[in-house]
């Protein structure tokens, strides 16, 4: 393609990704409606940490899933050959899954979610507080869902997109264990890490609740066991910082995957 | 080496980077709170502390209709202070009038880690009172419990209107009347027995439990009184052989 990017070719692009799969994404969306229903049904009205918790492992399920689907046809010599004959540039090839993965699947999954949790706080919690009002880790909702939510979801999604184009088969697969892998690395590494710089005394101190994506809080619980105590201080340049580095490390991946995806196609 | 290649490169490089960066950032601004320092882009968010004038010696807590509760600690400490984990914001309220605190918790978000610490120099009476009646209230964390430790005394009455468990925990006391209705499967745990003298036990409750323990220390305390007076269908709960057994009323 000589033009990198046509509207008027993208928006044709997006219809015949719609027409190809919208009785998939339709099946896709009662998939995600039964999902939050019964994921979060019993337990999640409560607790802010695991709402956010079960939303940001919801996105990655799905999304990556989904994600992963724009480019399953490379496993077959065929269709890899109508994918790379597709009439689009690359990059609006990497920008359909964007649109559909990110601007359609992140807002419309979120709204999902979030609706059920209130239609069922409402009937089942009638005088309780529906938490996700209220502001969560010092941020108002919105930038709440955006930080912990949608930028771990995609991040994931960057890798998993990546993967897709990069790798010829089980690309979800491959990504989501080395993502899992990360995520268990990343935890562990970060209690050993900093249990070994903090000072705390005689005690152990049992170094907690560093996320994945941010590690956000060191806290330690005193070792007395009849009285709790706990400090969990929460770096303000940490987090920013880590929001930086989640976003280009993001749009590093897509840029990955655009060059793989134009590598694969020469 | 290609393009792509270079971008994944930098991508990850920066990751392990910023991991470890940011590990020994938070561990520097830990250590700077704790050491009761500032820091500009640091803030405190495990603790919620009362710091409060007013001395009181008698506490009433109401842990109102809600089934779980908080760890709930009350402690001997030189200094009077009230402690409230972060998350029970605006799920507590309380007012020291004379010598009373009176403590309201109205525990909806049941976050495993969430606790009250109470420390205070004098403890003479405890008033606890839950309004929930249902099955499931009770933790099988050990740790959410109530408990009230350390205090030398000469008399400490605690009246326990509950269905939530009560550790009276290494107390050292002249006097302890425990009164109240352990109404659903509320237990009072008392350890070291011995080291009260005078043991004055009259409660109610069908499902009851009372668990009375030697430990840490294994010595009768010959001078000691106990009554013991308890429904039917309570449980008891205490070393075999011990001679506390005979000195258990049931009542009719």
């Amino acid at each position: 393609m000589q033009n990198i990017f046509s509207f008027n070719r993208f928006r044709l692009l997006v219809y015949k990704h719609w027409n190809e799969v919208r009785t998939k994404i339709l099946i896709f969306i009662i998939v995600m409606i039964i999902s939050a229903l019964f994921g979060t049904i019993i337990i999640s009205f409560l607790n802010q940490d695991l709402m956010f918790n079960i939303l940001s492992n919801f996105l990655v399920l799905f999304g990556g899933i989904y994600t992963a689907m724009f480019f399953k046809d490379w496993s077959y010599k065929v269709r890899s050959a109508s994918l790379v004959m597709l009439p689009a540039s690359t990059f609006e090839k990497i920008l359909l899954v964007l649109f559909y993965a990110v601007v359609v699947f992140v807002p419309l999954f979120t709204l999902i979610y979030f609706g059920h949790l209130y239609g069922l706080s409402k009937i089942f919690h009638k005088d309780k507080l529906f938490l996700i009002l209220d502001q969560y880790r010092g941020l108002s909702p919105i930038p709440a869902i955006l930080i912990y939510a949608v930028l771990p979801y995609i991040f994931f999604q960057s890798i998993v997109l990546l993967f897709s184009v990069w790798l010829k088969k089980n690309q979800f697969i491959i990504a989501f264990v080395l993502f899992a892998i990360l995520m268990i690395g990343v935890g562990i590494w970060n209690a050993y890490f900093i249990r070994s710089l903090i000072s705390v005394g005689d005690g152990f101190p049992t170094v907690s609740k560093q996320l994945v994506f941010f590690p956000l809080d060191a806290s330690y619980w005193d070792n007395n066991s009849k009285i709790r105590t706990q400090l969990i201080t929460s770096n303000n340049l940490v987090l920013q910082i880590s929001v930086i580095v989640l976003t280009i490390s993001t749009l590093l991946f897509y840029m990955a995957s655009y060059f793989k995806l134009k590598e694969k196609e020469i | 080496m290609k393009r792509s290649n270079i971008i994944i490169s930098s991508a990850v490089l920066l990751l392990i980077a910023w991991l470890l960066i940011s590990g020994w950032m938070q561990a520097n601004s830990y250590n700077t709170m704790k050491s009761g320092r500032t820091n500009k882009y640091t803030t405190t968010i495990g603790n919620d502390k009362v710091k409060s004038k007013v001395t009181f010696k008698n506490i009433k807590i109401d842990f109102g209709k809600q089934p779980f509760y908080p760890k709930t600690s009350i402690y001997y400490n030189n200094n009077q202070e009230i402690t409230f984990s972060k998350s029970l914001e605006k799920q507590y309220s309380y007012n020291i009038s004379r010598d009373t605190l009176y403590l309201r918790i109205n525990y909806e978000t049941s976050g495993i880690e969430d606790y009250v610490n109470i420390g205070l120099p004098i403890l003479k009476y405890l008033k606890i009172s839950s309004a929930f009646e249902g099955t499931g209230a009770s933790y099988t964390d050990i740790n959410h419990n109530i408990s009230v430790s350390g205090f030398n005394a000469n008399t400490m009455s605690v009246i326990y209107n509950s269905q939530n468990d009560l550790k009276l925990d290494n107390n050292k006391l002249k006097k302890l009347e425990l009164l109240g209705d352990f109404h659903g499967r509320g237990t009072v745990n008392i350890t070291n027995y011995p080291d009260y003298d005078s043991l004055d036990v009259d409660v109610k409750g069908k499902d009851g439990t009372l668990i009375l323990s030697k430990y840490p220390k294994a010595v009768e305390n010959k001078k000691q009184w106990i009554s013991i007076k308890i429904p039917g269908s309570f449980n008891i709960e205490a070393e075999a052989g011990a001679s506390i057994w005979s000195q258990i009323t049931v009542k009719k």
